[in-house]
């Protein structure tokens, strides 16, 4: 045997103190569907982490050639006993299994060795990586910050998505909500968000957890390349619980997910949580309580559901500077049905979060995309968070998108429009092309300014829409090669100076004369 | 239902009622309300929870062979508890009593010194 294991066991048994102490235990009297019905346990309190003892009986050679503890969640106390969840293999569990209390609250790793790694619900590696070295543990559930400990969302975080940063803007601390049909892009918006956060300096660059529930392992595994193909995935970690994952752990996640991020946010860190998706973990959370034998209410979901998403979207803050000043920003996903946005579980977590991002299937469908509903989405919070430039563009952009969707109807009869209508509907139609951007390639904050500004002063009214998209991209080239110092002054100062303005109005004549073939 | 009933009359007992006068005041309780029918329900309901209650007051102490009782009796001070014999202990007692747990077994030490080694 290696001389180094037979030292570390010599120092075990060397160091070695007899507990001397009594743990509280029960007696599995049923087990099934990944829930068990414990007698005894009178010391137990809630969401206290269980014990299976799988070595009663067996001998020392066998208990040690057992996988890993197997662990319980309590979330039942009732009058002769406790109902918990099993954290693992159900088929472990045996009627009549000694079960001891641990006296302790579920808790994660988390720490800076986590990031560019993919954890479970329990937060154990499963990348094949090795575990963690020295982590920190972090409370699964905790209270949220109160009031005193947060001040108000004034740092923008930043999309890369120009209809999002100019006009559903999100800041720092705000949790805003990603709703849609099955694929709208909803999780193309997240991780374009999580891929943008390279363009931030380093020390201002959030954390990124990317919290998969009840998704394939196929999507996770895609996403996890994107990133790691994207440079993103070095600030990113993934917590996966699969589709094929107990509905125990598909309920957990979206709390370690945070958990895990609350770690940095203490640390003074920005950090942004993707819930991908809700819907699912209140499905687990539903099936869950069924087994556990809890009353049912609207559509079978428990009363607590709304509890469950509120506590969860609440650790989301912007923390005061005395408390470090650090953030978590959280876009909770939810999937409609039919685009119906006046479900149960849709409608609770609309009026938990501070504004909403709304994707259509007749948009994806018509080629705009990211097929963000601007008029049906917003932002409660994050206008405060926006900078000074792409306001300066955004309300105009605004207007112009709104005009534009009133007289979108009268298209149809174009030839008959008066020049005033016709104008402004060429406009819009310039904008929606404008608006339109690749899945993967989020767009800096100061690139997204200089192509509105264009848009919003018109110099793409005279294109013909087929070539817009690459009169855009050679128009951003144009004043990358000799206009830089504007871009410069955006990305350091987030404003758009007078003479940026000047700068730029002077760029689009110019752009005017040398590519005269996009305004034939 | 019977379970509710089964738990009063559990309570009623534990609280010193005589159990003979415990059942007389539940039948009248369900007679009154009506559910009399229930009255064979509660009992077998009251079976598993007496049952159950019983399990929970037991005091057990284990041992890894029969020679280790003296020694373990001392050491847990448990003088009245019944004896159970696993050799699985290696050496050792385990005392399990009212749902408390000490276990100061060789077999549960030696696992706590290979889990140390192993995942530290």
């Amino acid at each position: 045997m290696d001389s180094t294991i037979i030292e570390k066991i010599v120092k075990e048994i060397e160091g070695y103190v007899p507990k001397g102490e009594s743990a509280n235990v029960g007696r599995v009297s049923a087990v099934g569907d990944g829930v068990v019905a414990i007698d005894g346990l009178d010391k137990a309190v809630m969401a206290e982490v269980v014990e299976f003892e799988e070595h009663a009986g067996k001998h020392l050679k066998d208990s040690m050639k057992a996988e890993g503890r197997l662990l319980g969640l309590i979330l039942n106390l009732e009058e002769d006993g406790v109902r918990a969840v099993i954290l693992g293999d159900t088929a472990r569990v045996k009627e009549g299994m000694t079960v001891k209390s641990t006296g302790k609250i579920l808790s994660v790793p988390s720490g800076d060795e986590l990031l560019g790694r993919v954890v479970n619900a329990l937060g154990e590696p499963i990348d094949g990586k090795g575990p963690f070295k020295k982590p920190t543990m972090m409370p699964v559930e905790r209270e949220a910050y109160g009031v005193i400990e947060r001040q108000s969302v004034t740092v923008p975080l930043q999309t890369g998505i120009k209809s999002i940063d100019s006009m559903i803007p999100i800041g720092r601390g705000q949790r805003e909500l990603i709703i849609g049909d099955r694929g709208t892009g909803k999780t193309t918006v997240a991780i374009d968000t999580i891929i943008n956060q390279k363009y931030e300096p380093k020390e201002k660059r959030p954390i990124c957890v990317y919290v998969a529930i009840g998704q394939k392992e196929s999507k996770t595994a895609r996403i996890m390349q994107q990133l790691k193909d994207n440079d993103a995935f070095g600030y990113t970690i993934i917590v996966d619980a699969s589709a094929s994952a107990p509905a125990a752990l598909q309920y957990l996640a979206p709390f370690v997910g945070v958990a895990i991020g609350e770690y940095f946010m203490d640390r003074g860190q920005d950090v942004l949580v993707v819930y991908d998706d809700l819907s699912k973990q209140a499905v687990a959370y539903r099936q869950l309580s069924l087994l556990l034998r809890r009353p049912p209410g609207r559509e079978a979901y428990p009363g607590d559901v709304f509890y469950l998403h509120s506590r969860l979207l609440e650790r989301s803050a912007r923390l005061s500077d005395a408390k470090g000043g650090g953030s978590l920003t959280a876009l909770p996903i939810i999937e409609t049905q039919e685009g119906d946005i006046s479900g149960y579980i849709p409608t609770n977590v609309i009026s938990i979060t501070d504004g909403q991002i709304f994707l259509e299937t007749g948009l994806f469908n018509k080629g705009i995309r990211p097929a963000i509903n601007v008029g049906d989405s917003v932002s409660r919070v994050g206008s405060a968070a926006q900078t000074k430039a792409m306001k300066s563009v955004a309300g105009t952009l605004k207007l112009e998108l709104a005009q534009f969707r009133e007289l979108e109807a009268f298209m149809q009869f174009a030839s008959d429009l008066d020049k005033a209508t016709a104008d402004r509907i060429a406009s819009g139609q310039r904008m929606v092309e404008i608006l339109k951007q690749k899945n993967g390639s989020p767009m800096p904050v100061e690139q997204q300014v200089v192509n509105l500004y264009a848009a919003v002063n018109k110099l793409f009214i005279e294109v013909p829409m087929p070539k817009v998209k690459q009169a855009e991209t050679q128009w951003l080239e144009y004043v990358n090669a000799g206009y830089s110092s504007v871009l410069d002054g955006i990305r350091e100062t987030g404003a758009l100076s007078d003479e940026g303005k000047t700068q730029l109005n002077s760029a689009m004549e110019s752009f005017r004369t040398a590519h005269k073939s996009f305004f034939a | 239902m019977e379970q509710a009933y089964a738990q009063a009359l559990l309570k009623l007992i534990e609280s010193g009622e005589k159990p003979k006068d415990a059942v007389a005041k539940v039948q009248k309780a369900l007679a009154k309300s009506g559910r009399a029918a229930l009255m064979p329900a509660v009992g077998r309901a009251f079976e598993r929870l007496a049952e159950r209650q019983a399990q929970k007051n037991r005091s057990v102490l284990v041992v890894a062979r029969k020679s280790d009782e003296a020694m373990a009796r001392r050491a847990s001070g448990a003088k009245e508890a019944e004896l159970a014999v696993d050799s699985s202990l290696i050496g050792g007692w385990q005392l399990f009593d009212k749902g408390e747990l000490r276990d100061e077994s060789w077999k549960s030490a030696l696992m706590t010194i290979y889990q140390n080694a192993t995942t530290k």
